[in-house]
């Protein structure tokens, strides 16, 4: 079943008083399937982003649309977004996006808080969740206090304790060492093989390594994608590698 | 490094936070030209000039250390503030290469920039205002305004160097200020400063409780005392301890009182609850200090200004409670009644409204059934004490026109500020009969404006007067165990007259007359003429020079006070603008809608706001009574007019905090949703 539809999406930037016009993303096309796991690749400034806010709803595309399970993003009212968010989509970010105010146990409640849930039923979502994600023991704790590594996985926690169709990740290794972006991955993997489908916009190599498919995207526009198929990690990881070369030499794609 | 550049950095740093120092520059300035008039019409040779102008000197150079000593600490306070904010930056520039010494040549252009606009557009204005503010002051004392300018070139010289010297001073202990917190930090100190400290407060229950107590006990005393004496001193107590009661319960309290809710679980975890219980958590971590200081400085502008304006207002109220007639003489010789009216009559005054009778008046106990003359006091809980006045039937039916009959051993009765149940009252060992407690008495002036409880009695005849009188001075009553009178207590007569259309000039001359009648008489050594002379007209001199400057003085004082609690809030919300915006963006990413988002951040400024507005309206609302009290040693009386200025202070002050609120809660919306 396709979870996901992007359709000739296009994000044209225009700069105050129309005087210039910046092409962030024209013409992208793609789907994704339930239970799938997709990363995003492409340098600095391709529109990764971009293509991630217009997912997320976070902005508002200048062309073509998004559908999640068949429902066009762009046509719902502003008012109904939020809950959309809330119960439709999970968001990992690169910078935790914890509140410093709350301890993680709270920061994990807070999309269930902000949909009206009761703590008895929060409580029982918390707890096979917060054990998978190895967070039970520093719940109590505060940002502040835990490690990069605990803070993004009570992110991931927050993000899925909805139960979301889609899990939106922009770049959650980016600010990681190479110790905890091995665990979160191996943990993105483990969301993945219980059915979670998973979209994740990455910079590393090695994290979109993990993904069934990798999506290549350069100066705005779908530039290649290639699917894992049976290969193990280290070979897909060398696939990844050659496209990135290929793509920064400036050739053309022709693999399908 | 090339001073002239250094001194554009200031320049460009001061426009490029307009935001922030705008405000503060305005605040210096009007601090400046406060202190300048203040000073001004403290040493003013035109004012000096003026009928009563001792005690409005006096009044107003109480002012000036006032004054002084805020603009030292709110200066210094508004700067501290201001350079945390801008750690930061400077933490940039001393990456960037600009070494410490030059930051502080940064800072010091600043602060003389700073120093210069402010010294120079205060005393611009002050030199401008003050004028006019001597025209006010003279209209309020009633009198005819000064002529010319209010000082000579070398008075006015003296004025302006003094002002200098002190926001001098000043600007040097702010700027020594500013260069020490850069050159303590490092730089990466510096550019982390305003993340620094973001842990959850703990709740400090002890203090709590703490504070809870004062705030009970400083309320306890402003409600319960009732002697006036015992209120002048216990009132400071009280004032003490709510100020105290108020910064812990500010501080301690409010976190303790959010940990709670926190802790119930059902409550915490409501869309509505959950943001705001955290968040007022660091806010109230960050602020309550700051909080505390507004709702102090609130509640010392509503007392001020509701209690020098109550004051004012009632002046004339209180001045004929205690003086009941343009003139009133009281003496212990009737011979003397004689020789006034004649010394009234020889100055071509007509008296009009005579009033004539004789009197006993002493203090005594009040217990049910009687009343116990006795110096004795030791406290005793069952009886009250009051003011006595006793007179005769035949005075007072001829002074309040009533026509009472009573047989011997019967009495009228009425009793003020206490209740007098009984049908018969002992007294120095006699028993009257209460025929009737009656309305209608003359007028006492020490009586009437008293702040006891007060109780008339009159006789049937001028025989149970003296009889009276003579029992109050005899061996037996003074020597007794029971009595134990000092002093004697003779019989006095009173006569007090006013003048046609209480014309002032004719009261004043009236006086003249009776003092020069009373002095002749003096001068014969065997005359034994003892009493006094009030004129209405006379004292109500002194009554305005001390309460018109005493409300000039708490106008003015409260003014001041008004400006910083504005200033401190409108800082307290422009730095919570910038943290809360990074909170509200997380939120609005995991699915918190806009709508949600403003409705959290109103509530949030609603009660950061209005927490000290309300809590000064309680405070003031407990110091009501006490106050009340005090006012009372100003003679004056009435509780409900007092009333009426409270409630018209709370009414003014509030409305212009609503409109600082609307000002600056828009503001701030564009900072968070930015």
């Amino acid at each position: 079943m396709t979870i996901l539809e992007v359709e000739n999406l296009g994000k044209i930037y225009t700069g105050r008083f129309g005087a210039s016009q910046v092409k962030a993303l024209s013409n992208v096309s793609f789907s994704v399937e339930q239970g799938e796991y997709v990363a995003i690749m492409g340098e600095s400034g391709s529109g990764k982003t971009t293509l991630l806010n217009m997912l997320a709803a976070f902005d508002k595309p200048t062309g073509g649309r998004v559908l999640l399970e068949g429902r066009d993003l762009t046509g719902i009212q502003e008012n109904e977004l939020a809950a959309f968010r809330r119960d439709s989509l999970g968001f990992v970010f690169q910078d935790f996006n914890l509140l410093d105010t709350f301890n993680l146990r709270d920061n994990i409640f807070l999309p269930l808080v902000l949909a009206g849930k009761n703590y008895v039923e929060m409580s029982q979502r918390l707890q096979p969740i917060a054990q998978k994600m190895g967070i039970t023991d520093v719940l109590n704790k505060y940002p502040y206090e835990v490690s990069g590594g605990q803070k993004q996985r009570a992110a991931v926690a927050r993000a899925v304790i909805t139960g979301p169709k889609l899990l939106l990740a922009d770049e959650p290794t980016g600010a990681l060492d190479s110790k905890s972006s091995d665990g979160l991955m191996d943990l993105f993997a483990q969301l993945n093989r219980e059915g979670q489908t998973i979209l994740m916009v990455t910079h590393s190599t090695k994290a979109a390594s993990h993904a069934g498919r990798v999506i290549f995207i350069k100066d705005g526009e779908l530039f290649h994608q290639i699917y894992r198929g049976e290969a193990a990690n280290e070979q897909m990881y060398q696939k990844i590698a050659d496209t990135l070369t290929l793509l920064a030499t400036g050739g053309e794609s022709h693999e399908q | 490094m090339n001073s002239k550049f250094l001194a554009r950095l200031a320049r460009r740093n001061l426009r490029k936070n307009a935001r922030s120092y705008g405000p503060f520059i305005l605040a210096c300035v009007l601090t400046v030209c406060m202190f300048f008039i203040i000073l001004a019409l403290s040493v003013s040779p035109s004012l000096e000039s003026m009928t009563g102008a001792t005690t409005i000197q006096v009044v107003i150079r109480y002012g000036v250390v006032v004054v002084g000593l805020f603009a030292v600490i709110f200066i210094f306070y508004t700067n501290s503030f201001l350079i945390k904010r801008r750690k930061r930056e400077f933490g940039l520039f001393n990456v960037l290469g600009l070494e410490k010494k030059h930051l502080a040549r940064v800072i010091g252009y600043e602060t003389v920039y700073v120093a210069l606009i402010s010294l120079g557009l205060g005393l611009l204005f002050g030199v401008a205002l003050t004028k006019l503010l001597l025209l006010v002051v003279a209209k309020i004392l009633g009198i005819a305004p000064p002529m010319g300018f209010f000082a000579g070139p070398r008075l006015l010289l003296v004025v302006i160097g003094v002002t200098a010297a002190l926001f001098g001073g000043i600007f040097l202990l702010i700027f020594l200020y500013s260069i020490r917190q850069v050159y303590v930090a490092r730089p990466v100190e510096l550019l982390q400063a305003e993340h620094a400290g973001e842990r959850e407060p703990r709740a400090k229950w002890l203090l709590a409780l703490l504070g809870a107590g004062c705030l009970a006990a400083g309320y306890y005393i402003a409600v319960t005392t009732t002697d006036v004496i015992q209120a002048m001193f216990l009132f400071f107590v009280a004032v003490v301890l709510v100020i105290v009661g108020t910064y812990l319960l500010f501080t301690a309290g409010s976190i303790a009182l959010l940990k709670l809710l926190k802790k119930n679980k059902r409550y915490y975890y409501k869309t509505r609850h959950f943001t705001a219980v955290s968040g007022m958590m660091y806010r109230m971590k960050q602020n309550a200090v700051g909080l505390a200081n507004i709702c102090i400085l609130s509640t010392m502008v509503l007392v001020m200004i509701s209690g020098t304006s109550c004051l004012m207002l009632g002046m004339d109220r209180a001045l004929i409670e205690r003086y009941p007639y343009d003139m009133n003489i009281s003496h212990s010789d009737e011979a003397t009644v004689a020789l006034t009216k004649r010394a009234v009559a020889e100055a071509g005054i007509v008296p009009v409204n005579e009033a004539e009778y004789s009197y006993v008046n002493f203090a005594a106990y009040s217990r049910p059934g009687g009343l116990d003359v006795t110096t004795d006091y030791t406290f005793n809980t069952e009886s009250t004490l009051c003011d006595v006045l006793v007179l005769d039937l035949a005075d007072y039916n001829a002074v309040t026109g009533q026509d009472y009959e009573l047989a011997p051993g019967e009495i009228l009765l009425k009793v003020e500020r206490m209740k007098y149940g009984s049908d018969t009252l002992e007294l120095l060992g006699r028993t009257y009969t209460v025929k009737a407690q009656v309305e209608d008495m003359v007028r006492y002036g020490l009586m009437t404006a008293n702040l006891t409880s007060t109780c008339y009695i009159v006789v049937p005849d001028r025989e149970a007067l003296t009889g009276l009188a003579a029992a109050m001075a005899s061996e037996d009553v003074r020597s007794s165990e029971q009595y134990r009178v000092d002093g004697l207590y003779t019989m006095q007569r009173f006569y007090g007259f006013d003048v046609a259309g209480h014309d002032e000039e004719t009261a004043l001359n009236a006086r003249l007359a009776v003092r020069a009648a009373w002095n002749e008489a003096l001068e014969d050594e065997s005359s034994d003429l003892e009493g006094t002379y009030e004129c209405r007209a006379w004292e109500r001199q002194d009554f305005v020079s001390l309460y018109g400057s005493l409300f000039f003085l708490g106008m003015f004082l409260g003014l001041l006070f008004t400006m910083a609690a504005i200033l401190i809030i409108y800082y307290k919300q422009m730095s919570e603008g910038r943290d809360d915006r990074e909170r509200f963006q997380i939120m609005q990413k995991v699915g918190m809608s806009r709508l949600e988002v403003k409705r959290t951040i109103q509530a949030q400024v609603l009660i950061v706001f209005f927490l000290p507005l309300v809590t000064a309206g309680l405070h003031t609302g407990f110091a009501f009574p006490i106050i009340n009290r005090v006012l009372g040693l100003f003679n004056l009386v009435g509780t409900d007019f007092y009333l009426w200025c409270v409630l018209g202070s709370f009414g003014a002050f509030a409305a212009l905090y609503a409109v600082v609120y609307a000002l600056t809660a828009r503001t701030y919306y564009r900072m968070v949703s930015m």
